[in-house]
C-alpha cells in the first residue's frame, strides 16, 4: 500500500470518527418529541380568519364539555381553568392525560370573543391529549361540544410557535368580533433544567354549529 | 525512508486530534448556546414552565414577568388605588394628550404643561406606569376608563368589568397573560436513532484506525 493510499484512509477514518462524535453528541440531547408547526402552517399576513373560509353565526355562551379534532385523534373531556400567579393561564391538572381545559371567565368556545383552551402536551409519564396539536394543518377541524347540546366546529387558520418570553398576549388573548378558538400547548425546545421553552398556539375560527 | 510513515502518523494524529476538537466543540458549542438562553429564560419563566417547580418560591418571578407582561396596567394600580375617583374625570382625557405630546412634544395643541405637572405630582404611579411599558397601546386606553373606549383598545374588549375591578390583582381579570405551562417533558427524550447511528460510526472508525495503525506498523518494518 502506497502512502497516499494510507494518507486518504487515515482521512476517511478522521472524518467517520468526526462524524459519529457528532451524531452521538447530538443525538444524546433531550429534545421536543412532540410535532412542531412549521412556518407554512403560521399566519400568512396578519391573525385573522383566513380569506374566503366561512363563518357561521356565534352562538350564545354555554360551557363546553368536550373537544374533538379529528385530524390528531382528540377526543377527551373539559375542565374549566383559571387564571394562576402572574395572571397566568392554569394548566389543567397534569395527572390526567387525555384531559383539556378552558378558560371559565372568559369566552366559552363557540361564543363571540376569543375561547382559551389549554392542554398538556406530555406529563411525566409520557405524552398527553394536545402532544399532536404542533401538527395540525390550516383548515383542521375542532369540534367542542357544549353543555347546551351543540357542537361548535372550528377551523384552523394558523399554527404557531413562540418562545415563553417572546409570547404575544394580544394575538392569544385579545377578542375578536367574531367566535374565535386558541388551542396551547407547550412546545418550542425543551431542556432538562427549564422545560419547555415555549408554547404551540393554534389559532381557529367558528365555521359551523351541529 | 521513514518519511512515509511519518507522514501517515501525522495524518493520523491530525484526525485524531480533529476528532478530540469535534468532542471539545459541540459541547462548548452547546453551551455557549443552552446557557444563556437558560440564564434569561430563567427569572421569567423557569418557573411556571416545569409544574414540579411551579409551586415553590417562583410565584414572585411569574408575578414579575406578569409585571413585565401587563406592566402598565398593574403599575398603575397601587398609587391610583386610593384615589382613583378624584384622579380619573381629571386624568381622563390627560394621559392621552400626555402621551402624544411625548411622542411629538412640537404638536402639542394645548398647553399641557399645567397638567403635566399634576400628573408629575399626584399621578407619579401613573406615569411611571404607563411610560416604561410594553403595552403602551393598551394602558391608556384601558385606564381612562369611560371615555378612550370607544377607540381602538383591544384590551378594552371586556369593557364593563376593568374599570371598576381595576383593584384586585390582575391587571385584566378576564384575560390571561404569557404562555402556559402545559407540558413537564415526560414525551422528550434523545434520539435513539441518531446515538446508535453515531456509536456505529464511531465503532466503525475505531476499528479502521486501529487496522490502519496495524498496516502502518508493518509498513514500517517493511521500509
Amino acid at each position: 500500500m502506497d502512502r497516499t493510499a494510507l494518507r486518504s484512509r487515515a482521512w476517511l477514518v478522521g472524518i467517520a470518527a468526526l462524524c459519529g462524535v457528532w451524531l452521538v453528541h447530538n443525538g444524546a440531547a433531550v429534545r421536543t418529541a412532540a410535532p412542531q408547526p412549521t412556518t407554512a402552517e403560521a399566519f400568512a399576513a396578519g391573525s385573522g380568519p383566513r380569506p374566503g373560509t366561512r363563518h357561521a353565526q356565534p352562538l350564545r355562551p354555554s360551557a363546553p364539555v368536550r373537544i374533538r379534532i379529528p385530524g390528531i385523534g382528540v377526543d377527551a373531556p373539559m375542565t374549566g381553568l383559571g387564571l394562576g400567579p402572574g395572571g397566568s393561564l392554569d394548566a389543567p391538572p397534569s395527572g390526567d392525560p387525555n384531559l383539556a381545559g378552558w378558560y371559565e371567565d372568559g369566552t366559552p368556545p363557540g361564543a363571540e370573543g376569543t375561547a382559551i383552551v389549554a392542554g398538556h402536551v406530555d406529563n411525566a409519564e409520557g405524552p398527553s391529549v394536545f402532544y399532536a396539536l404542533g401538527s395540525l394543518k390550516k383548515g383542521s377541524t375542532v369540534e367542542i361540544g357544549r353543555k347546551d347540546g351543540r357542537t361548535a366546529v372550528f377551523s384552523v387558520d394558523a399554527v404557531e410557535v413562540y418562545d415563553k418570553d417572546d409570547f404575544p398576549d394580544e394575538r392569544v388573548y385579545d377578542p375578536t368580533p367574531h367566535a374565535s378558538l386558541r388551542l396551547i400547548t407547550c412546545g418550542g425546545g425543551f431542556t432538562r433544567e427549564t422545560g419547555y421553552q415555549g408554547n404551540v398556539v393554534a389559532y381557529a375560527h367558528l365555521t359551523e354549529v351541529r | 525512508m521513514r518519511s512515509p510513515a511519518r507522514l501517515v502518523t501525522g495524518t493520523a494524529a491530525a484526525a485524531l486530534a480533529a476528532a478530540a476538537l469535534g468532542l471539545a466543540a459541540p459541547s462548548a458549542h452547546a453551551d455557549s448556546l443552552g446557557r444563556p438562553e437558560t440564564a434569561a429564560a430563567a427569572p421569567g419563566a423557569a418557573d411556571c414552565g416545569a409544574e414540579g417547580t411551579a409551586d415553590t418560591g417562583m410565584a414572585d418571578s411569574c408575578d414579575s414577568t406578569g409585571a413585565a407582561a401587563g406592566g402598565p396596567a398593574e403599575g398603575l394600580e397601587p398609587p391610583d388605588a386610593p384615589e382613583t375617583v378624584e384622579l380619573e374625570p381629571l386624568d381622563g382625557p390627560d394621559p392621552l394628550d400626555d402621551l402624544e405630546a411625548a411622542e411629538d412634544p412640537a404638536a402639542v395643541p394645548e398647553p399641557s404643561w399645567p397638567e403635566t405637572e399634576e400628573e408629575s405630582e399626584a399621578g407619579a404611579g401613573d406615569e411611571a406606569g404607563a411610560q416604561p411599558g410594553t403595552g403602551t397601546g393598551t394602558a391608556p386606553g384601558t385606564q381612562p376608563g369611560t371615555h378612550p373606549e370607544p377607540g381602538t383598545d383591544p384590551g378594552s374588549a371586556k369593557p364593563p368589568v376593568p374599570p371598576g375591578h381595576r383593584p384586585t390583582s390582575t391587571p385584566s381579570p378576564s384575560r390571561p397573560s404569557g404562555h402556559v405551562g402545559t407540558g413537564t417533558g415526560g414525551s422528550a427524550a434523545p434520539d435513539t436513532a441518531q446515538l446508535a447511528a453515531g456509536a456505529g460510526l464511531v465503532g466503525v472508525a475505531a476499528v479502521g484506525a486501529a487496522l490502519l495503525l496495524r498496516r502502518r506498523r508493518a509498513g514500517g518494518t517493511r521500509y
